[in-house]
């Protein structure tokens, strides 16, 4: 009888000691997995492994990150605009700061893929960083990673995805400028609505005068930003053109100026703006406010917009020229 | 302290010629100069500062008498750093932020200084702060409406019963398909600690106690409401929270954008039409106020001091001009 009353009392201790442990363990079970954090903490070094190039040089991670900033990618190459961005930045900070490594696994063929200039691609010859930096399960689908690992080769900044190229420009910025206030970065040509329209230098079609932009009356500004103005020699800008110039021709026509960048190599793109020469203006110089110019400088194009301004002078509005178009042929 | 303050009249079902006619308000842009990017979170001290978390710009702005006074942040993950703080709550000289991009929340004091941080493995904008120190967060993917966590990240509580499909959109079916997405909320915590659950995909409104208990929760009605409805569940490929561009224009499939507390605790929610509904703290009378003009923005984010809102738009911020006569009509709690 003892014995079984032993028993019992064994057995109501030990399920009440498990009913303890699973009500105690129950937030544990809903804890978030593994942050990314927590596999490379921010200001340790960065895990050493074994590196190729394709060439068949062998270096370490310690070696290579060592003495320069680095911004690595690891699984991929980075995108930061077709590749155009890190010459950019490297141009601006030195080769000897700043350095774009991308780290792929060891058995990568990239030889007939896109290996974009000013990137040093090496290969995880012994898996090391594969099995190390676990992509956390939460944001696996990405399976991609970057480092920005400073000259003692300690990281700085990691994330499980790519960077917006903007995003890199202000990371590095305050790193390499030194522009920890982040009011002093370099403002972003997207939000310009509500913004006072600087006082802009105009060149005219025969390049002869500068000219200024009306005060007093409202107008719409097209804007094609870039150095390369990339869908210029497309049938759509030629289109664009067209369905201006129809539009300048009837009596609603707003005033409108066109404005290309004076990066936009004019004498190549001349003719197709020809049939509304009388609106076409080139800046004389940058304004940071209309065009990203590291997109400038990386020769990168965007698509034309329009900016409606007020006769105060105020930005209303930006629109895709695209757009614009669209709207002004349905309200005609 | 140059501050336009905004009358509120209240009236309780008493006056049957305003019920129905909604008020109306109009707004300004506030610092012209400064372009902030996407804001989906502000709030107030009392002392009358604004903390506004710049998303886009990596940084906490604070202004104080409209003028930016600080800036706390700056792209980074080291304490004290920012990486897309999307949203932000204040409580007793404190501020949880919530950031995106580092899958992290990050308890700072309003002077800037970083106190504690811990890891979330969800990016959902909203955040509010309780007391005793709780921050509280909305994961629906964990089966509950609401989490309570330390400030150090250690998980207390989770409670509230999620939503279904049928239950918010009755006809429709009990799909699995958009529970996740439906039971994305605002909150906002008031001064006893009791939680403001507010809908994003469903115009409803909810009440918690500190306790867990549901007190009350009202479903918003307005002739607008049901547009937004029937736009919400035309968007091609159902409900999801994103932004796109239809002629330069923000169009939103989500149906409330913002929302804050009052000072004397009533709720204020702002519909993706620029629209407001006012509700009192007790979820008894509420009121709609539309936006004068035909100009609409869309507002990611607004707080309140002293009878002015404060909104953020995509892009610059906002707040309201001249006199809010409210008309708020009583209605019973519908379940």
């Amino acid at each position: 009888m003892k014995i079984v009353k032993g028993l019992v009392l064994i057995v109501g201790t030990a399920s009440f000691a498990i009913g303890l442990f699973m009500i105690f363990i129950k937030p544990q079970l809903q804890a978030p997995p593994k942050h990314w954090f927590e596999i490379v903490p921010i200001g340790d070094p960065f895990p050493s492994a074994t590196l190729a190039s394709p060439s068949g040089q062998r270096t370490s991670t310690e070696d290579l990150l060592f003495g320069k900033w680095t911004v690595l990618s690891f699984l991929g190459s980075p995108s930061y605009a077709e590749g155009s961005y890190p010459p950019v930045i490297q141009e601006r900070f030195g080769h000897d700061r700043i350095q774009f490594v991308s780290i792929l696994p060891g058995d990568t063929d990239f030889s007939d893929g896109f290996m974009p200039s000013g990137l040093d691609f090496w290969y995880d010859v012994e898996g090391t960083l594969e099995r190390t930096l676990e992509i956390p399960s939460h944001v696996r689908e990405h399976a991609y990673w970057t480092f920005l690992v400073d000259p003692s080769g300690r990281v700085d900044f990691s994330m499980v995805n790519r960077l917006k190229p903007e995003e890199l420009r202000m990371l590095v910025e305050s790193r390499l400028a030194d522009k920890r206030d982040p009011l002093e970065t370099v403002p972003p040509a997207e939000n310009v609505a509500g913004t006072q329209l600087p006082d802009l230098r105009l060149l005219d079609w025969e390049e002869s005068s500068t000219v200024g932009l009306p005060k007093g009356e409202d107008f719409s500004l097209v804007y094609f930003p870039g150095s390369s103005c990339a869908d210029c020699a497309a049938n759509k800008v030629q289109i664009q053109i067209s369905r201006m110039s129809n539009m300048l021709s009837g009596t609603s026509s707003p005033t409108l100026y066109v404005v290309l960048s004076r990066h936009i190599p004019f004498q190549e793109v001349k003719t197709l703006f020809e049939p509304i020469k009388g609106r076409v203006y080139r800046t004389a110089e940058d304004y940071p406010l209309l065009e990203d110019p590291y997109l400038t400088l990386a020769g990168i194009g965007s698509q034309p917009y329009v900016l409606t301004v007020s006769a105060r002078g105020l930005v209303e509005r930006k629109i895709a020229l695209e757009d614009w178009l669209q709207i002004h042929a349905i309200s005609n | 302290m140059k501050f336009i303050i905004m009358v509120i009249t209240v009236l309780v079902g008493s006056a049957p010629s305003l019920v129905g006619q909604p008020a109306e308000y109009d707004v300004e842009v506030l610092l012209p100069q400064l372009s902030v990017r996407w804001s989906h979170g502000m709030a107030h001290g009392p002392d009358g500062k604004l903390f506004v978390a710049d998303r886009d710009n990596h940084r906490v702005l604070v202004l104080e008498d409209d003028q930016v006074v600080e800036v706390f942040g700056g792209i980074g993950q080291k304490p004290g750093e920012l990486y897309r703080p999307s949203s932000l709550a204040h409580r007793d000289g404190r501020l949880a932020v919530v950031e995106q991009g580092n899958f992290r929340v990050q308890i700072i004091s309003t002077e800037g200084i970083p106190q504690s941080a811990f890891p979330v493995t969800f990016v959902n904008e909203y955040v509010a702060l309780g007391p005793d120190d709780r921050v509280l967060l909305n994961h629906p993917e964990s089966g509950y409406l609401f989490s309570s966590y330390s400030p150090k990240g250690e998980l207390r509580t989770q409670y509230g019963k999620l939503i279904t499909e049928k239950e918010a959109y009755p006809g429709r079916a009990n799909g699995s398909q958009n529970q996740t997405s439906l039971n994305r909320v605002q909150l906002q915590a008031d001064r006893e600690g009791n939680i403001f659950a507010v809908f994003q995909f469903i115009p409803l409104v909810q009440k918690w106690s500190p306790a867990g208990v549901k007190l009350w929760q009202r479903r918003l009605e307005s002739a607008n409401i049901e547009s937004l409805v029937k736009g919400l569940w035309e968007e091609p490929g159902g409900i999801h929270y994103s932004t796109k561009s239809v002629a330069g224009e923000e169009k939103m499939p989500v149906i409330i954008t913002a929302s804050c507390l009052t000072a004397r605790g009533d709720l204020i929610v702002v519909l993706a039409d620029q629209a407001l509904f006012w509700i009192s703290g007790d979820g008894v009378t509420a009121g709609p106020v539309l936006p004068r003009g035909t100009a609409r923005i869309v507002f990611h984010a607004v707080s309140e001091f002293e009878g002015t809102l404060y909104f953020a738009s995509a892009s610059r911020l906002y707040r309201s001009v001249g006199t809010i006569e409210l008309a708020m009509s009583s209605a019973t709690n519908n379940p």
